[in-house]
């Protein structure tokens, strides 16, 4: 039986998840100590900022309560704190848990890229340890495979949702591509750096920074291998510049209409794009008036990061539905292979008989050919087969419908005597 | 005669139909059936054009080797540019070519100048020339489509798939300067052409005037281009409508007169 045993943000505040969390190098300690325990024959653990959550395969629903018990000590946890703001998932439930949480549908950012490869890693290092087997296997390989399904089927993680990728957006879609546009840094704070970094991801690869305090342009520019000038040459600079970013302490404008008209007229009017970060504004709304000059603010990128994530809300009825035809179709191959044991026995029985009848009948003649053996070999397993596969099929019928499958598994057993 | 065409109108009809659908709601499966309709109709088509060609050349025959041209740049421009509005200007746009060439003035038989090798040259060029500047005007309508989008800074989820700026400006580039070669060779052969065979290089015919009038200008807006004396919004203005009057004209031409040109035919 498939168990999932965790706390995410929406059920526990930072507080109590921080407690809980298990930090990287604990997680094999861990998870070999929860094979240890009794009944739980395989286990992952995933610890991220927002959630932490054991799954497991247990042979009898006593081990969960061992489960949660040795994860109370460990953490020196009261049970009490917790149990009302962790949730527990079995088997289908679970399996609908883990395909929303690895596409991303269960995140704060909906539709977030970070979850799957902390998923991936999580399982990656329960593999090392030895800690998986076939059901964990299949149910992660089959979760990771879903949130690709939901990925390109949907738009889900199409619209970007901070600041720098919402800036890498508007610039793609102004210029074809960011390999060979010059970026011009006006300001040096930590706001600055994070939408250079996505921009520099993005395949910048010349950056131009600037800054009342020199020295921090020098640091930030040495980060991306850029160069600097003095802020009193700006607008020498800004011809050069496809995108400007601006984001500093200025109570006054450092970029007006005259500097930026200049600098169109040098640069044939090759569109330009600014983004104003700074409260209050360091670029005059006037630009705006030049036809090839795309100006936006915080304000702007406010709405548009909310448009997004309303965007992002709306694809998660399609996503639902990936996951829920996903969960049908592996819930009924889960279900099939809980009969493989018992059916590959019928059928190593079927074939023993037909080996042992085989034998007594060659006996019976003087001289049978090898070929003659191996077509009389072949037919005997050929009977045995064809006979087996409608009841394996009708088997395999009622191990999706049923759910009761140690009473089947016995039945079997004992109608066939395996 | 016309089944082919009334199939070719009705796909046309429901393609562009699906792309219009696609807008509003994106799917993958709608996507691969517009692509795998367009596949098809460009196989039917091909077919039409190639029939045409062995047959007498008139006005129907123009409007569809036009329309068939479309849909030839329809797969040129998707690998670039993915928006549904590609898909709904050109299948809508083979349409109504479609359905116009019903109204056109039927073939009449074409003398022998029509056998001779500049004919084809000189009507591929100007046909598939014209052709290039009306996608030049889908072009710029939807580069203008982007600077509005990108000038309100809101995100309209409708244009969310157009390309960048940059991509339609260079694709604009390389179309008219295609086209304008393209209209340059056909220009020139059918002066050869009418000369060899009416004795004439030039007769002041309305289509010869118009053509020329056009090359003469998309040739003036291509110079001023590259110098970047025009560019950005005016530059996309000025290509929609040039675009659109070379389209419309053509389509008209083809409806209203009985021959292309008054010394062909007759």
């Amino acid at each position: 039986m498939l168990y999932l045993w965790g706390l995410n943000h929406k059920t526990a505040k930072l507080d109590i998840r921080e407690r809980f969390h298990v930090a990287k190098e604990e997680i094999p300690t861990h998870l070999r100590n929860l094979v240890q325990i009794s009944n739980v024959e395989e286990g992952m653990i995933l610890s991220t900022c927002n959630r932490v959550e054991i799954v497991s395969n247990v042979s009898d629903l006593k081990a969960t309560d061992l489960i949660k018990e040795y994860f109370f000590k460990a953490k020196n946890v009261e049970a009490a704190e917790v149990e009302t703001l962790a949730y527990s998932y079995q088997d289908g439930q679970a399996v609908s848990h883990l395909f929303r949480v690895a596409s991303s549908l269960d995140s704060m950012v909906v539709g977030e890229a970070q979850i799957l490869g902390q998923m991936k890693e999580a399982f990656r290092v329960a593999m090392d340890v030895g800690t998986t087997g076939k059901m964990l296997n299949r149910c992660l390989h089959r979760a990771f495979y879903v949130a690709k399904r939901v990925r390109t089927e949907t738009e889900i993680s199409r619209y970007p949702v901070s600041v720098g990728s919402v800036a890498v957006d508007l610039a793609l879609r102004i210029f074809e591509n960011l390999k060979e546009k010059v970026v011009l840094l006006v300001g040096a704070g930590e706001m600055m750096q994070d939408v250079a970094r996505r921009l520099y991801q993005a395949g910048v690869t010349e950056m131009l920074v600037t800054n009342r305090s020199h020295g921090k342009a020098v640091e930030l520019a040495q980060e991306f291998q850029g160069t600097t000038f003095f802020l009193e040459k700006l607008a020498q600079h800004l011809p050069r510049a496809d995108i400007v970013m601006v984001c500093t302490g200025s109570e006054k404008p450092l970029i007006d209409l005259a500097m930026v008209e200049q600098a169109m007229e040098h640069r044939k009017h090759v569109p330009m794009f600014l983004i104003d970060l700074s409260v209050p504004r360091n670029v005059d709304v006037k630009i705006t008036e030049h036809p090839n000059v795309f100006l936006y603010d915080l304000d702007h990128f406010e709405t548009i990061v909310k448009e997004n994530l309303d965007l992002r809300q709306r694809q998660m009825v399609d996503a639902e539905a990936i996951i829920a035809q996903e969960k049908h179709v592996f819930l009924e191959k889960m279900d099939e292979g809980r009969m493989d044991p018992v059916i590959q026995s019928l059928y190593r029985k079927a074939e023993d008989i037909a080996q042992v009848e085989l034998a007594k009948t060659i006996k019976m003649f003087e001289h049978v050919t090898p070929e003659q053996k191996e077509a009389l070999e072949k037919m005997t397993q050929a009977i045995a087969r064809k006979m087996l596969h409608g009841p394996v099929e009708e088997i395999k019928k009622e191990a999706r419908n049923s759910q009761d499958h140690s009473t089947l598994r016995s039945l079997l057993s004992r109608l066939f005597k395996i | 005669m016309f089944k082919i065409e009334m199939m070719l109108l009705i796909g046309y009809g429901l393609t562009a139909s699906l792309a219009l659908l696609s807008l509003f709601m994106p799917r993958k499966i709608l996507e691969n059936m517009q692509l795998a309709l367009g596949i098809v109709l460009c196989i039917f088509h091909t077919g039409v054009v190639l029939r045409n060609f062995l047959s007498p050349f008139g006005n129907p025959e123009s409007l569809l080797l036009f329309s068939w041209f479309l849909i030839g740049s329809y797969f040129w421009l998707r690998r670039k540019i993915s928006t549904p509005l590609l898909s709904i200007f050109i299948f809508s746009g083979n349409f109504l070519l479609v359905l116009t060439s019903f109204s056109a003035p039927l073939s009449v038989p074409n003398g022998p100048a029509t056998h001779s090798l500049l004919f084809p040259i000189h009507l591929l060029g100007a046909i598939f020339g014209g052709g290039l500047f009306a996608v030049g005007a889908l072009l710029a309508s939807l580069f203008l489509l982007q600077v509005r989008q990108l000038k309100a800074r809101r995100s309209f989820w409708l244009f969310k798939r157009l390309p960048a700026l940059e991509t339609l400006e260079n694709f604009l580039d390389h179309t008219l300067r295609l086209g304008f070669g393209l209209m340059t060779l056909g220009l020139l052969t059918g002066a050869f052409w009418a000369h060899e065979y009416f004795a004439a290089h030039w007769t002041w015919d309305a289509n010869q005037v118009w053509a020329l009038a056009t090359w003469g200008l998309y040739g003036c807006a291509i110079y001023l281009r590259s110098s970047r004396l025009f560019s950005g919004k005016g530059w996309a203005y000025f290509i929609v409508t040039a675009g659109t009057a070379v389209l419309c004209s053509f389509i008209l031409a083809n409806v209203l007169m009985t021959r292309p040109h008054h010394f062909v035919g007759g």
